[in-house]
């Protein structure tokens, strides 16, 4: 009977609480190329440049942690989401180079239509006063929701438990059934542990 | 000699030359004869009234005024005008007192007017040579007079003249030659064209446009593309102004055809920096295609790099390019049909304003009336009419097909503290010459009156937070440090 309930065990595991802290990405990519081809719309060559850019990935870390005693929380992860409006600036500010030069080449004023960062930076000291970053955050202000917004899209905490085979959040809210050591699937978004709750 | 051959040539032959003698007169004169004419009172501001004698040419309205009763009117103001004038030249100085010679202020009596027909009748004003239509008769009293456009006047006198339909009447104010450009379109200004575009190649800005998008026949304003294309070949390294251009039969040929400007012959040598002339200043089909073969061997492959130079700058797709100088071809089906280059107004200001600013020795090449190429033994002439009219204008190009209209492009370096505006004015599908001429003196003195007007610094204070602001900034002060 021991043998039988060992052998059970091994291949039926009793289902675990998953204590301890874990993340999922949140791509803003999408959202923030979004937003630059509207600002970029305005100029002549706008939706070229748009088009003919690549950019880099913006994303930004979603944290689940859940205590021994059965309580999570969930919140956006602030040092991720300031590193994600970097490079969604950065985005901006390779797009609005590429833009520039162009459109220097299109009044043929540049032969390239790539030109150095030195020369847009001692342009734009000139135009505005300020570096292309600086003026960039102030006059695509809306490129990244202001953290506050979006930290109160994701935040949320309550209970969840183990019944049966399924891991249920907030007395069934969300519930799944694909979890292990390592990974948590929960409303279409996988959940990579990352540390343990002692 | 026999009676027979006396019969038979002799006689035949007398016929047919008296028939030629006969004939020949009314071959060689261009007389016109006006039934729309009118005598019409110009009021000045001190209420003293004059009788201009006005021809309407083709059109109601379309007014050509006495040149002599115009100086009546205008004489004891501070727009006075001396004028003398002969069959060869109409003199004109400002401030200069008119001496009446007989025949001013006379109305017309009779119901039909005889003129030489519309031409360029040679005008100086103030020394500098202009290029008017105009109509030359003469008066009651057997003077000569010119007719010239009420508003070529206007704009060549600075006059402040302007027609109270309610009245009936032209009346003179005691200001300048001033543009109402919103009631000047909603009199039917861009009824004249197909499409028109005025605007600052510096910045890009455009003061007002017409139908800019839609794809009009490019005609002889193509060679503003060709021209770029040569010019971008001299910059790769891949030819030089000082090359040697051999003259190829094809050349020739097209030389010696209804279309052809200059006459070439195959194997003559043509540096390159005088077909550049050739080409935008009388306008030299034959040139392009020179310039064309030697460049990239056939007309076909330089074609490909217009094309390609249009997709660069980011150009419509309502603008291309089948050959390299604009003139019309039959396409090459059992169905015939005509095609041409095609260009939009909006690219042809993208184009432009690149050439302006990326070659501004444009300026030069086409700022002079006259160039002499000795290679052909002959001096060309700028067929540009601003660049006599308007002083400052920067010629660039004319262009006329008959499915194209009259076209111009034409540009003027506009200085002031900001810096300089470059003003280009483009203008598609006038009915003649006449009327191309006039609207695209009212647009570039539009562009000229708008930038004079648009006061950019780069210290304003708004700030420039649209894509398009902060560029057009950047470009200002970019053009600046050039």
């Amino acid at each position: 009977m021991a043998v039988a309930l060992l052998v059970y065990e091994r291949f039926y595991p009793v289902k675990k609480l998953p204590v301890g802290t874990w993340i999922r990405e949140e791509d803003m990519t999408g959202q923030t190329s979004d937003e630059i081809a509207k600002w970029l719309a305005s100029a002549k060559q706008g939706s070229t440049v748009m088009s003919e850019t690549t950019y880099d990935k913006v994303s930004v870390d979603i944290v689940l942690r859940i205590a021994e005693d059965g309580t999570y929380e969930q919140y956006v992860d602030e040092q991720s989401y300031t590193d994600a409006g970097k490079v969604a600036y950065n985005n901006l500010a390779k797009a609005f180079g590429k833009l520039a030069g162009t459109s220097f080449e299109a009044v043929g004023m540049s032969d390239e239509s790539e030109f150095s960062a030195e020369e847009l930076e001692a342009l734009m000291i000139e135009a505005v006063g300020m570096s292309v970053e600086e003026y960039l955050r102030k006059a695509v202000a809306d490129l990244m929701p202001a953290y506050e917004e979006y930290s109160q899209e994701f935040k949320s905490t309550g209970s969840c438990a183990v019944e049966g085979d399924l891991l249920c959040f907030d007395n069934g809210k969300s519930r799944t059934l694909l979890y292990d050591k390592n990974r948590l699937v929960l409303d279409d978004a996988v959940y990579i542990k990352v540390e343990d709750v002692r | 000699m026999s009676g027979r051959v006396l019969h038979k040539i002799i006689y035949p032959m007398a016929i047919i030359f008296v028939l030629l003698i006969c004939i020949i007169p009314a071959i060689r004169s261009d007389a016109i004869t006006h039934k729309v004419l009118e005598n019409i009172e110009l009021v000045r501001e001190d209420g003293e009234v004059f009788m201009i004698k006005a021809i309407h040419h083709s059109y109601g309205n379309n007014r050509y005024v006495s040149l002599r009763d115009m100086a009546c009117a205008l004489a004891g103001t501070d727009k006075s005008i001396g004028v003398s004038m002969d069959s060869d030249r109409t003199l004109i100085v400002t401030g200069g007192n008119y001496e009446p010679v007989g025949g001013e202020g006379i109305e017309f009596e009779y119901k039909e007017y005889k003129t030489d027909g519309i031409t360029v009748n040679p005008i100086s004003i103030d020394e500098r040579d202009c290029m008017y239509f105009s109509f030359a008769g003469t008066n009651s009293e057997g003077n000569r007079d010119l007719y010239i456009s009420i508003t070529d006047l206007a704009m060549a006198l600075n006059l402040d003249l302007h027609i109270d339909a309610a009245a009936g009447q032209l009346k003179l104010g005691s200001g300048d030659f001033h543009i109402d450009f919103d009631e000047y379109v909603e009199q039917g200004l861009y009824d004249e064209v197909y499409s028109a575009l005025v605007g600052d190649a510096v910045t890009g800005v455009i003061y007002t446009s017409f139908n800019e998008e839609v794809s009009v026949c490019a005609a002889s304003t193509t060679k503003l593309m060709t021209y770029l294309c040569v010019m971008d070949a001299v910059s790769a390294g891949e030819i030089t102004l000082e090359d040697d251009v051999v003259i190829s039969a094809d050349v020739q040929a097209l030389s010696k055809t209804s279309d052809g400007v200059i006459r070439m012959t195959e194997g003559q040598r043509v540096k390159l920096k005088d077909l550049l002339y050739a080409i935008l200043l009388p306008s030299s089909n034959e040139a392009a295609l020179a310039l064309a073969e030697h460049i990239d061997g056939t007309e076909e492959t330089f074609v490909k790099r217009m094309n390609d130079k249009a997709g660069e700058l980011y150009l419509s797709e309502n603008t291309y390019f089948y050959n390299c100088h604009g003139l019309p071809e039959y396409s090459d089906t059992v169905a015939a049909s005509k095609i041409q280059n095609h260009i939009t107004a909006s690219d042809m200001f993208v184009l432009a304003s690149h050439i302006l600013n990326k070659y501004p020795e444009i300026r030069d090449i086409t700022s002079v009336t006259e160039y002499r190429l000795e290679v052909f033994d002959t001096d060309i002439k700028n067929t540009n009419p601003l660049l006599y009219n308007l002083p400052g204008t920067i010629g660039l190009k004319t262009g006329t097909t008959k499915a194209s209209g009259s076209s111009l492009v034409a540009a003027y370096d506009l200085k002031d503290e900001s810096g300089t505006k470059t003003i280009v004015a483009i203008e598609y599908g006038a009915e003649d010459a006449a009327t191309r001429n006039t609207v695209t003196e009212i647009l570039m003195r539009y562009g000229i009156q708008s930038g004079r007007m648009s006061s950019f610094t780069v210290n304003e204070e708004s700030f420039p937070y649209t894509a398009d602001a902060i560029i057009k900034r950047l470009i200002q002060i970019k053009s600046r440090q050039r």
